[in-house]
């Protein structure tokens, strides 16, 4: 048992780390109710004004859209593909299934700095225009790793007894997918989906090298920023991203905290 | 105990006896060059409690899973009912697997897991029904057959498992250590349930298990398995009695093997009788050799006595406390060791 003053330390110190983590998103979620639209403290009084006005921006809807449906597409394509590839790995040893491993996972430990110089070189070595399909290509790329990583994880949970009982029971490999292992891993498959997602949405990196003239959201903040321009607007449209994000992210935490 | 078994189900049982049923010739399996199964032969005959028994790692359950279907066999044939099944998938075998952890689908109802083998094989939905009320209501789950398996104790699932694999009527049920995962007096109840069911259904049972007395208390016949192979298949009885080889006289059972007048006998702790006064195992059918007692074991319904014999060999002897806790028989006492020349079993080889 740790003394008082410990306690009292180590409590002081988690409220630290806390604030240092979530300070800043607070601070950008009040300045969006900000009267002014000079960003400085105190603010100087309460409105909603830029909600609506935000909303109001084609520039901003355009950059939404573009954001959701390279989201939900990037997301598809990992779930279809990072589901494969984990049944593949999670199956009795095979030649180069440590190498497929390895293949998937690297483009979540490689900068994406380097994933988005190399899959730009390649667009352009190949003469592919940079447009809404290259946005969703450079996002798969580490869609997949989230994807394959949590069902893989799953996979190796669910023992091999059960599939083996449901082809001992007459079924055969199509009904033991369905009724067996699918609801088996589907909870994993949802939690994938819903955090590659919003690891899509806010991504900044790769979409700056594989975007072209495009906006995606994160890009159209990070360009309002550099110019100075829109802050109010940014902040909202921060605010929801933030929402966005952190709703699946928690969905995602709840679903598997089940099982 | 059993209610509700359908005449149909017991036809089956009157089914000739001693008719073989599945027929393992040749059965061979490797993983990656360590044979688990060396070439096997073995007919089990309809309607038996057939068990293999042996310590882990012996080639049991690789065979148990060779017939399911789990495995492929590198060479051999499996056949049941005269067709070679060896190279078919599970699901193309008239046979049910209990599991060892169950393998109940977690996100089925009870019910619905032990409907999953009669939807796949696409029976009518009122028998689908039936068959379940009637497998519920055999393994004395008819209350909950809306739970959830994570609703239920171990041997509940054990019963749900079991009640999963027999409402197929195969013609043979595969058992594999099916109890292993219980605690003792719950182990003892299912024996006892287990081997009332065989009966009542007729279907055949391979049972796989490491525990001696399981096998020994269920069976009709028994196989002793030893790195990969067979040691002796025989009736309970004859397997603890007659052993054929140490490696069985070892395993099951305690027993210790003396060499006495070139012949190599199986000495069972409670064939063997204790005199604490010279003279007492007299006369031409016993054989008697003084020793002295090293340890004394009291543990309730017998003594085990540890005995270090005059010829520096040591022997076990169990004592049933039928009478008091006899004083002298404590560490250090002189003892007479005196079995029945009849009673003991000599080793051949």
């Amino acid at each position: 048992m740790e003394s008082i003053s410990t306690r009292i330390f180590l409590a002081l110190w988690t409220i630290l780390v806390i604030a240092f983590l979530f300070g800043p998103i607070l601070l950008i979620a009040v300045y969006a109710f900000n009267v002014s639209n000079v960003q400085s403290w105190p603010i100087a009084g309460l409105t909603l004004k830029w909600f609506p006005k935000t909303w109001a921006n084609q520039e901003v809807r355009t950059a939404l859209w573009l954001s959701i449906r390279a989201g939900l597409l990037a997301t598809t394509i990992a779930v279809v593909l990072g589901t494969f590839a984990a049944f593949a790995v999670n199956r009795a040893r095979w030649r180069g299934r440590e190498a497929l491993s390895f293949a998937v996972v690297l483009p979540i430990a490689l900068p994406g700095i380097i994933t988005g110089m190399a899959l730009n070189s390649f667009f352009v070595f190949w003469h592919i225009p940079l447009s809404y399909w290259t946005i969703v290509i450079g996002h798969a790329t580490f869609c997949i790793v989230i994807v394959y990583n949590n069902v893989l994880a799953r996979l190796r949970r669910v023992p091999g007894s059960l599939a083996e009982a449901s082809m001992d029971l007459g079924a055969g490999a199509w009904m033991t997918f369905q009724r067996v292992t699918f609801p088996a891993i589907s909870t994993a498959l949802i939690a994938g989906a819903l955090l590659a997602f919003a690891l899509s949405f806010d991504e900044v990196i790769v979409t700056t090298f594989t975007a072209g003239a495009q906006n995606t959201l994160p890009l159209w903040i990070f360009g309002a920023i550099r110019l100075g321009q829109e802050l109010p607007e940014v902040n909202v449209i921060v605010l929801a991203v933030l929402v966005v994000t952190a709703v699946p992210v928690f969905l995602a935490y709840r679903v598997t905290q089940d099982r | 105990m059993l209610k509700a078994v359908t005449p149909e189900v017991e036809r089956t049982a009157d089914a000739a006896k001693d008719e073989t049923l599945v027929s393992i010739r040749g059965l061979r399996k490797a993983f990656k060059g360590t044979v688990a199964v060396h070439d096997l032969d073995l007919d089990i005959r309809r309607g038996e409690f057939f068990t293999m028994l042996g310590p882990s790692g012996s080639g049991k359950t690789t065979t148990l899973r060779l017939i399911a279907g789990f495995e492929r066999p590198d060479s051999g044939t499996i056949s049941l009912d005269g067709q070679d099944m060896a190279r078919r998938a599970p699901f193309e075998r008239d046979v049910n697997t209990v599991f060892q952890d169950y393998a109940l689908f977690p996100h089925m109802s009870v019910a619905e897991n032990i409907a999953y083998g009669l939807k796949a094989r696409r029976l009518p939905r009122a028998e689908v029904e039936a068959r379940v009320v009637e497998a519920l209501r055999m393994v004395q789950l008819e209350a909950l057959g809306a739970r959830r398996p994570d609703q239920l104790s171990g041997g509940q699932r054990q019963r749900v498992g079991l009640a999963r694999a027999i409402v197929n009527r195969p013609r043979l049920l595969l058992l594999d250590e099916p109890l292993g995962a219980l605690d003792l007096k719950l182990r003892q109840d299912m024996q006892m349930e287990l081997k009332q069911i065989q009966e009542r259904l007729g279907i055949t049972f391979l049972y796989v298990t490491h525990d001696q007395e399981e096998a020994l208390s269920m069976s009709d016949r028994v196989a002793v398995f030893n790195d990969g192979r067979i040691e002796q298949i025989a009736p309970p009885a004859e397997i603890y009695e007659r052993p054929a080889t140490d490696f069985v006289a070892g395993f099951v059972g305690t027993s210790t093997i003396l060499t006495r007048g070139g012949r190599r006998l199986v000495l069972r702790p409670e064939k063997l009788q204790l005199s604490y006064a010279p003279g007492v195992f007299d006369g031409p059918e016993w054989h008697a050799e003084r020793g002295v007692i090293r340890e004394s074991v009291y543990a309730g319904i017998f003594t085990r006595h540890i005995i270090a014999l005059d010829t520096g060999e040591t022997v076990v002897a169990v004592q049933q406390n039928h009478r008091p806790y006899a004083p002298d028989a404590r560490r250090g006492a002189l003892v007479w060791v005196g079995w029945r020349k009849d009673e003991v079993f000599a080793l051949t080889g």
